[in-house]
């Protein structure tokens, strides 16, 4: 057996030597084929993007890979800055491998594919600055590293724009103020936008979009890239307003963007007031030539104080009228002075109604009111005739016992 | 019993001798009362069955009922231009298209029927011969002239009263319009003035019976002092005050005010002119004044009624005057009668 096998010795290497080479030839070639023709690449369209701090961006991957064994890449994040968060999204799941495309391969090949990004969640504390996310994929015998640039900046480009058509509106506080806003959306995505203003309190505050038949309120207002939509902002100050200029900001929120705008209400003060009596009896009786005081109500009804408010009156002739005070120098919004009117009927008045005509004044506005004094003639006469009577009635007794009794 | 001293006491005094039949309890007030009543007794009775009376009655039922429906007629007119208030007022006070009205007539008339009472009542008696025999029985003196005002007075409130309330009902009927309270509470005092001025005239026809010896002559004096009072007052008033303050076209306001006011007053001395302001203040609510005024004092006076006190005030400087007019002219009777001698 040893013999044979020394003799066969050569025979035997030369076949094993063979076999070797027909062992190591084909992996040699194999290998050769490998490094000179199998590539991976791993791709995003737009690798450097500008950030605000706490939000979230996507970036679509692509995967493609060519000439290799096995088409299933491994994908990881080689590096990512303190804090930062990131993960690979596939038809909304987290994954870890992707099958790669091949560059040309058909329509259907690339269906499904498409779907897949990296999700960056930016932490809301963040200092300004560039920061780096490297990402790898991995297959067999090939790999490629993705370099992500961020530029984290405050300022971000905002792609819509909420303009007013008249930033400043100007009216009395009871008005009701419409502004036109026309929101534009110039981003390529469609954004529903939640719309809100910053108004006093005691303000109502509505959105109500334009050239619509029915006045709706809306809340939000969603649009499709480029469309630009106008509704009306619609302003109702509260009734006590006081006179001045009111800066309303409104925004339209989208989970991607922040649109802000400044309106500006200037509330011009009503001036307003009535002249009454407390009671709202707008009658008196007073006796010829005799003085009789009434009891009025002065009140501010506008939204800005009043100042140097002076009574004066029409009456019949030889009347006088008097007010106490005659004066008020100063009344606020919303408050009431009484004061008291002394009337004074012509001492030979005749019995019956009259008209006093009683204005307060100031010299932005007047209230007049309408007396009727009801004038009563003295009785005095009354009583002087009850006693010639009496004593004719005595002297009739006086004749009766005189004379009579014969 | 005694006559009482508060008005209540009297009045009760005055129903018992005049009209109960109790009789008297002590000697001196049984001749007294005895001889009232039975003079008042037989005064009434003879006035309501005189036919005197009875064509006085006729004169101003028949007048009186035609200005009330003719002022009916007209009623709608009145309330078109003057409004709604008062309606049933104004049936007495706005006269119709032919007639005046009725308180015009009663102005008119009124005196009339005191005269047509009074007239001749004691000289007549006294031409008859039954003033000496009634003085011959045992009464008092005044009795007689007591008497007889207080049946004219009776007489005439039982016209005033039936008439009025013949007259009221006759409104209701053609304007279905019911009086309001205070309308009623007018319509009394319009009675009770219309009552006052009948008795001035009966008064006065009373002293001319006693200050003339023929009927006919007191009758004549009775009726030319009504005749000059209704008619000629007027006239009269303005010829005086036409002299004292002479006025013409190109006048001042206040002299031809002044002159105005002149001869009202000097009018107003006729009380046929008292009783007119009276009744029509009275009857009309919406008058507020009587005589001219300044327009000055008319500005800002509003078009409407007066209470009825006020009315009431406005008028009672004449309603005072009727009456011390009535009660002179009866004591002046009174002392008279007492003062002159009879014979039979």
């Amino acid at each position: 057996m040893y013999k044979s096998l020394r003799k066969n010795l050569p025979k035997i290497s030369l076949s094993l030597f063979v076999v070797f080479i027909l062992l190591i030839l084909p992996m040699f070639q194999v290998q050769q084929t490998v490094k000179a023709q199998g590539t991976l690449t791993l791709s995003t369209a737009f690798p450097g993007v500008t950030v605000k701090p706490g939000e979230t961006i996507e970036f679509p991957l692509k995967v493609i890979g060519s000439g290799l064994p096995s088409r299933v890449v491994e994908l990881s994040v080689e590096s990512m800055p303190q804090g930062w968060s990131g993960f690979f999204e596939g038809d909304g799941r987290v994954i870890h491998r992707v099958f790669a495309s091949t560059p040309g391969s058909d329509e259907e090949e690339l269906e499904g594919l498409d779907d897949l990004y990296f999700k960056v969640q930016v932490p809301s504390e963040v200092s300004e600055g560039s920061y780096k996310i490297n990402l790898k994929a991995t297959g067999q015998g090939a790999s490629d590293t993705l370099t992500l640039d961020l530029a984290v900046s405050e300022e971000t480009h905002v792609s819509g724009k909420l303009v007013a058509q008249y930033q400043k509106l100007e009216g009395p506080s009871s008005a009701i103020f419409n502004f036109r806003v026309s929101l534009t959306n110039q981003s390529s995505k469609e954004r529903t936008y939640s719309l809100g203003a910053n108004v006093p309190e005691g303000w109502e505050v509505s959105f109500i979009p334009a050239y619509e038949q029915d006045q709706r309120q809306v809340a939000s207002i969603s649009l499709e890239p480029g469309r630009t939509q106008q509704f009306d902002v619609q302003v109702k100050p509260a009734k006590q307003t006081k006179a001045g200029t009111y800066d309303i900001p409104i925004a339209a929120q989208s989970p991607e963007e922040t649109l802000t705008s400044e309106l500006q209400l200037v509330i011009t003060g009503t001036y307003e007031m009535t002249l009454t009596t407390p009671t709202g009896r707008l009658n008196a009786e007073a006796h010829a030539g005799k003085e009789q005081t009434v009891t009025l109500n002065i009140k501010n009804e506008g939204s800005a104080d009043l100042k140097d408010i002076s009574f004066n009156s029409s009456e019949p002739q030889n009347w006088s009228v008097t007010f106490s005070p005659d004066k008020v120098d100063s009344l606020a919004a919303g408050e009431t002075q009484q004061i008291k009117a002394i009337i004074k009927p012509d001492s030979k008045a005749i019995a019956g109604d009259y008209v006093v005509k009683l204005t307060a004044n100031t010299t932005e506005t007047q209230s007049e009111t309408e007396l009727r004094v009801m004038v009563k003639t003295p009785t005095t006469w009354g009583i002087v005739g009850v006693i010639i009577i009496l004593i004719i009635v005595v002297g009739l007794l006086y004749i009766f016992r005189v004379f009579g009794r014969r | 019993m005694s006559v009482g001293t508060t008005i209540a006491e009297k009045l009760k005094w005055l129903y018992k001798v005049l009209l109960e039949d109790e009789e008297p309890q002590d000697d001196y007030g049984e001749l007294k009362r005895k001889g009232l009543r039975a003079l008042y007794r037989k005064e009434l009775a003879d006035h309501f069955r005189s036919k005197r009376f009875l064509i006085v009655l006729l004169l101003i039922a028949v007048t009186g009922i035609a200005s009330v429906y003719s002022a009916s007629l007209g009623i709608g007119e009145a309330v078109m231009e003057e409004g709604n208030d008062f309606v049933f007022l104004k049936l007495f006070s706005s006269s119709g298209e032919a007639l005046p009205s009725f308180a015009a007539f009663i102005s008119f008339l009124g005196p009339l029927v005191g005269l047509s009472l009074g007239f001749d009542a004691i000289n007549g008696e006294k031409t008859r011969g039954t003033l000496s025999r009634v003085l011959a029985q045992p009464i008092h003196r005044d009795a007689v002239v007591n008497g007889k005002f207080l049946a004219g007075v009776t007489v005439m409130s039982i016209m005033t009263v039936a008439l009025v309330l013949a007259v009221g009902g006759l409104g209701i009927i053609l304007t279905g319009i019911p009086p309001s309270l205070e309308e009623v509470i007018r319509l009394l005092l319009f009675i009770v003035i219309t009552i006052i001025y009948m008795s001035l005239w009966l008064c006065l026809s009373l002293l001319f019976s006693l200050l003339f010896r023929q009927t006919a002559t007191s009758a004549l004096a009775g009726i030319a002092v009504w005749l000059f009072f209704a008619i000629f007052m007027g006239l009269l008033a303005g010829l005086i005050a036409n002299a004292i303050v002479p006025i013409d076209e190109s006048s001042p306001a206040t002299l031809i005010l002044k002159n105005q006011h002149l001869q009202q007053n000097i009018s107003r001395i006729s009380p046929s002119i008292l009783y007119d302001e009276a009744t029509a203040t009275i009857l009309n609510p919406a008058i507020r004044v009587l005589g001219p005024i300044l327009v000055t004092q008319a500005e800002g006076a509003i078009p409407g009624t007066l209470p009825l006190g006020q009315s009431v005030l406005l008028v009672w400087p004449h309603i005072t005057s009727l009456i011390a007019a009535t009660m002179i002219c009866f004591a002046l009777s009174y002392i008279v009668f007492m003062r002159q001698e009879i014979r039979a």
